[in-house]
């Protein structure tokens, strides 16, 4: 093979050639890619071209239209969507979301620029749909699609996390992720697709969560979690299961009930169910919040997320309560009443406790659990101990759907700042709209990608070391289950000293209930502050 | 010795020279952004590259501890750990000091306000320093390793506990 | 390879004006011809284009949210920022469209580090942006001069303004001499900065030389060849009327700058420049997020293949039962297998 390389070559070489980005293929190595999707799964989905394959393949296996097939796809969505239509068109490339995005910021790789991203998609529409491009060619930016090409799709499409922090920043307010949303459904269309996407749409779709859980075996751990509970307090909550008439129906994403530390915000969301005495049920057949199918098409999407709805009407719910979960927040916001709605079956939702109407959800007729939650504090229906929560000093993370997908902001900062008494924020553009991704989101949170994950997350990383050092910050806290998985890892990694919390594992902590036992470990089990001695009584 | 006293002296120049050497193993349409971005937030990578490069050499031209030393090269190197270098490539700018000291002391060398054995003597310094940054380096994949199977296990952490107390009973 | 052949093209335009008219008689061409072409393809090509992307439907109402959304009412919305009716979206989009607000997200004061500036690059797109958009304004409508008799007040208003600076004779306009710079900036800025650099194409190069020549040209023929002012407004005033006439005698810089304005506009709508109408139909603007207050229709939202809960129960039906979950069909007495593994 190669000769030992001089140090002197080592130091002082640009890692990619000089190349026009164009002439720069795409090389699969491991690390650097996810694991394509299994058969099994695509054919539980009804996805095309189930195979076996692998992107270090020379071959990948494609079938033989598929350039058609791609082409055909992609005139159908200029035809569908005037996101993809007028984005492909008005780009200056003026460079302004060139350096927002995380993976560029980690990796320095060019084609991590969202506005090359775009372009790797664009290039194709100039040569096959515009005049231009097909007389001038390579003078206008278009190229022929080839299958390289394809890799090269399949490589930064599935290194974008859909995040829309390149859309903040853009004049035209061009947005990269329908790019990768687009362009991840042409490439589904030929069967290239990551496994850890595949396998929970298709666990979902039959069983009804990600992790393909059955509904006993659902039940099962919630009960487990109701001992917990009881144990750390005394109480004894009493969850219901598929149960009609229920005033509301909960759902969250299904991490929260079998994930750490997802599951502590579950025992959180029970507790406080629990004190005010809500009227509601859960459901094993809409048992998943979260919706992989949103990182495989729009239709998927659709298809997953239809469960919500049709489990509402079936079990006769006035409205629906949805858990703390960032993609699954934007499907609800700018998705769900769109495709499975219009859910004229439900009525406008409303605290039963303080009677606050939602008007801001007339329509979905579903409700945020952080802003039901902020709404109970806000009219003193909860009697919370913030100082339980004495030992954390918290920033908070702005998971990017709710933050750009919605503006969710200061609903779950005032309920943060009623739970615990030290709070600190990120520089400012690191939070809020600003926010920076985990590095993990958009179904890129497989163990395989963990370094890209890591290196796409360290700018989020690095503003949360900002203010470990800075203010002795040892927690952050979330709102999103993608999160409450990814940012524990990112932090192993980058701040090992800093801990992840759910905002409603820290309600549950603060939360005085009603005829509770003294308590003196938090809900992980950990002694409360001023309680490090009596730990070993207790047990 | 008195090679470090003239390093001292040069110490400005040479942290702009070793951080200019880090910075050009990126792609050069970010070696800018690397470079210039001031804002820490807007741009990690560079500005962390930037405050370690002049601790690390603080302390290499100082007391120059391993315990002390390995701290700081964990601060370069566990970004370039996940960079997508191979590790000669991840490591190669600390030999790379090596060549620029010898350039910055030209002149100095050559009026013989320092012997070339003090170079050499520098140089298996920085040799050591090599040696240090490879088990930083490993340490730094290890980690990634450990964490994916930390994981991996708090993913399904519940329901393997779940399973086990169902066996137990 | 981009930036030549743009510059190429740019010069071959300003040769063959030069050429065309000094010594080839061509001057009807450049003159008449040049000008309804241009015009036409103009308007039918904006007209083409806008119409191309409104016959594309918005499925989904997604607009990027760029602070509070509207939620209880004790929490302050943040209105413009991520508007909730139309009235606060058309606030966002006159801010997007008149302050380049989305672009000035990107900058960063950082004033402790005021010789750092220079750097702080994002800022400089802005302000160089937004100078370069509004001279180009004025300087358009400064042009109505010569299409209007009488030239209306506001026309004559925006002169005076714009000739504030009153140095030497024909009067210096402001706007010239930032518009100048402005494109010079977005040129260099282009150039140097090795990012921009890598992701421009020569569609991005050729608009900004064509406007650095028009501008050129225009300010030869103001102030140094001093064309026949009256003599071009007899044109233009024949163009207009449809009588088109080329009076003789107007030097041929002035065709070189006509030309090139003539080639702008008529490149225009086939352009990248299209972003000053699409920016009005980017769906991440131009939409309130008001999803869960009111309802998105999708005119091709179609039935999809879904799992529904009668297939679930029956996948599961045994195992529910046996744990307690209710059901809607009750087991039968004597139960097929039909839950799996
Ligand atoms: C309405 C909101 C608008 C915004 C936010 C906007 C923004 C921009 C930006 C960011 C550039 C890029 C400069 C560069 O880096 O090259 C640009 C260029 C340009 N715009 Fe606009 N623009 C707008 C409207 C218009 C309008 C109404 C016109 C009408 C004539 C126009 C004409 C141009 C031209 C001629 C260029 C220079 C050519 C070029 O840079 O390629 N723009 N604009
Ligand atoms: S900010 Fe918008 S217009 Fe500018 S390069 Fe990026 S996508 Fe294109
Ligand atoms: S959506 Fe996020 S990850 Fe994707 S290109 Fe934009 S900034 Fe990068």
């Amino acid at each position: 093979m190669a000769k030992v390389p001089k140090p002197s070559e080592l130091e002082l070489q640009h890692v990619l050639p000089k190349t026009d980005w164009m002439d720069t293929p795409a090389v699969f190595r491991p690390g650097n890619f996810s694991y394509p999707g299994k058969a099994k799964n695509l054919k539980v989905l009804g996805l095309a071209n189930p195979r076996e394959w692998s992107p270090m393949d020379e071959d990948w296996k494609l079938p033989a239209d598929w350039k058609n097939i791609i082409l055909e796809g992609l005139r159908e969505r200029l035809d569908k969507y005037r996101t993809l239509k007028v984005f492909m068109d008005i780009c200056v490339r003026c460079g302004a979301c060139a350096d927002k995005c995380h993976y560029y910021l980690g990796s320095g790789d060019p084609k991590n620029m969202p506005v090359l991203r775009a372009e790797l998609l664009r290039s194709v529409y100039r040569k096959e749909f515009t005049l231009a491009g097909k007389i001038m060619g390579k003078m206008v930016g278009a190229r022929d699609l080839t299958e390289d090409v394809i890799k090269e799709w399949f490589m930064y499409f599935f290194q974008c996390t859909e995040c829309r922090r390149c859309s903040l920043f853009c004049p035209y307010g061009i947005d990269t992720a329908e790019f990768t949303i687009i362009g991840r459904e042409l490439l589904n269309l030929i069967g290239c697709n990551i496994d850890w996407i595949a396998g929970p749409a298709a666990n979902c779709y039959q069983t009804g969560n990600h992790l393909g859980i059955q509904p006993h075996a659902f039940k099962d751990m919630i009960d487990f979690f109701v001992d917990e509970i009881e144990a750390v307090n005394g109480i004894r909550v009493e969850p219901t299961f598929n149960r009609k008439g229920a005033e509301f129906l909960f759902v969250t994403p299904s991490g929260d009930v079998f994930a750490d530390p997802g599951t502590y915000t579950l025992m959180g969301y029970l507790m406080l169910f629990h004190e005010i005495g809500l009227d509601y049920t859960w459901s094993t057949y809409a048992s998943e919040g979260g919706n992989f199918g949103f990182f495989t098409s729009h239709e998927m999407m659709k298809r997953l997320n239809s469960k919500m709805y049709a489990e509402a009407k079936r079990l006769g719910v006035k409205s629906i309560i949805g858990g703390e979960c960032g993609h699954m927040w934007r499907v609800i916001n700018q998705y769900m009443d769109t495709v499975n709605g219009p859910a004229d079956f439900m009525e406008v939702p409303k605290s039963p406790i303080t009677g606050t109407r939602f008007d801001n959800a007339a329509s979905t007729k579903m409700i945020h659990i952080v802003e039901f939650t902020a709404d109970l504090i806000k009219n003193g229906k909860l009697k919370l101990d913030a100082s339980r929560n004495d030992n954390l000093v918290m920033t908070y993370h702005d998971s990017c759907n709710t933050a750009r997908g919605m503006g969710f902001f200061d609903e779950p900062r005032y309920v943060l700042n009623n739970v615990c008494n030290n709070f600190y924020e990120m520089p400012p553009n690191t939070i809020r709209e600003q926010t920076f991704c985990c590095g993990s989101g958009s179904g890129l949170n497989n163990d395989e990608f963990m370094e890209m994950r890591m290196r796409g997350g360290l700018p989020r990383a690095n503003a949360v070391r900002h203010v470990h050092e800075k203010f002795g910050v040892n927690a952050l806290s979330c709102i999103c289950a993608i999160d409450r998985a990814a940012l524990p890892t990112l932090m192993n990694y980058w701040v090992p000293d800093v801990t992840v919390y759910g905002l409603h594992e820290l309600v549950g902590n603060a939360l005085v209930m009603e005829g509770e036992t003294e308590r003196t470990t938090d809900l992980r089990g950990e002694p409360l502050p001023g309680m490090e001695d009596n730990e070993n009584e207790d047990i | 010795m008195a090679i470090e006293h003239h390093l001292k002296k040069h110490r400005e120049e040479i942290s702009q020279k070793w951080f200019d050497l880090l910075a050009c193993t990126y792609p050069q349409q970010t070696v800018r952004l690397f470079k210039k971005e001031s804002d820490p937030f807007a741009n990690p990578v560079g500005q962390t590259f930037k405050a370690a490069i002049g601790e690390i050499l603080d302390e290499f031209l100082g007391e120059n501890r391993a315990e002390a030393l390995a701290p700081l090269l964990d601060k370069v190197i566990r970004v370039r750990a996940v960079q997508s270098f191979s590790p000669s490539e991840a490591l190669g700018f600390i030999f790379g000091l090596k060549k620029l000291v010898e350039e910055i002391l030209e002149e100095e060398l050559a009026e013989g306000e320092m012997e070339m054995g003090d170079l050499r003597e520098f140089e298996g310094k920085v040799e050591a320093m090599g040696l240090l940054a490879f088990d930083v380096y490993t340490r730094c994949r290890e980690s990634l390793f450990e964490i994916k199977i930390t994981e991996m296990k708090s993913n399904t952490r519940r329901l393997l506990e779940r399973a086990q107390l169902i066996i137990g009973e | 390879m981009g930036i030549k052949f743009s510059l190429a093209a740019v010069v071959g335009l300003i040769l063959a004006a030069f050429i065309g008219v000094s010594g080839g008689g061509l001057s009807h061409f450049f003159g008449v011809t040049m000008p309804y072409l241009a015009i036409l393809l103009f308007l039918g090509g904006v007209v083409y284009r806008v119409l191309k992307w409104g016959r594309a439907p918005v499925p989904f109402r997604i607009p990027t949210t760029g602070g509070q959304e509207k939620s209880l009412p004790w929490i302050k919305h943040a209105k413009f920022d991520n508007p909730s009716t139309k009235g606060q979206t058309v606030v966002r989009m006159a801010l997007e469209v008149f302050l380049f607000r989305s672009l000035f997200r990107n900058t960063k004061f950082e004033l402790e580090k005021g010789h750092r500036l220079f750097y702080q690059w994002e800022k400089w797109l802005w302000l160089a942006g937004l100078v370069f958009h509004y001279c180009f304004l004025v300087i358009l409508l400064r042009h109505l001069r010569f299409f209007t008799e009488p030239v209306p007040g506001f026309v004559q208003g925006i002169e005076r303004l714009d000739g504030l600076l009153q140095v030497g004779l024909p009067g210096i306009y402001i706007t010239d001499g930032l518009f100048m710079l402005a494109v010079t900036y977005l040129i260099i800025r282009r150039l140097i900065i090795p990012q921009v650099r890598y992701i421009s194409l020569p569609q991005d190069y050729f608009p900004l030389f064509l406007l650095f020549a028009i501008g050129t040209t225009g300010i030869l023929t103001r102030y140094f060849f001093k064309v026949d002012l009256i003599k071009v407004k007899t044109m233009v005033m024949g163009l207009i009327s449809f009588h088109p006439v080329v009076p003789a005698g107007i030097g041929a810089i002035f065709f070189v700058h006509f030309f090139l304005v003539c080639t702008l506009f008529a490149y225009f709508p086939f352009s990248k420049l299209m972003h000053a109408g699409g920016i009005f139909m980017s769906p991440t603007r131009n939409l309130p997020n008001d999803n869960r207050i009111r309802r998105h229709v999708n005119p091709w939202n179609y039935p999809v293949k879904v799992h529904s809960y009668a297939e679930y129960e029956d996948h599961f039906r045994e195992k529910m039962v046996e744990v307690g979950l209710p059901v809607d069909k009750e087991l039968e007495p004597a139960p097929k297998a039909t839950a799996d593994s």
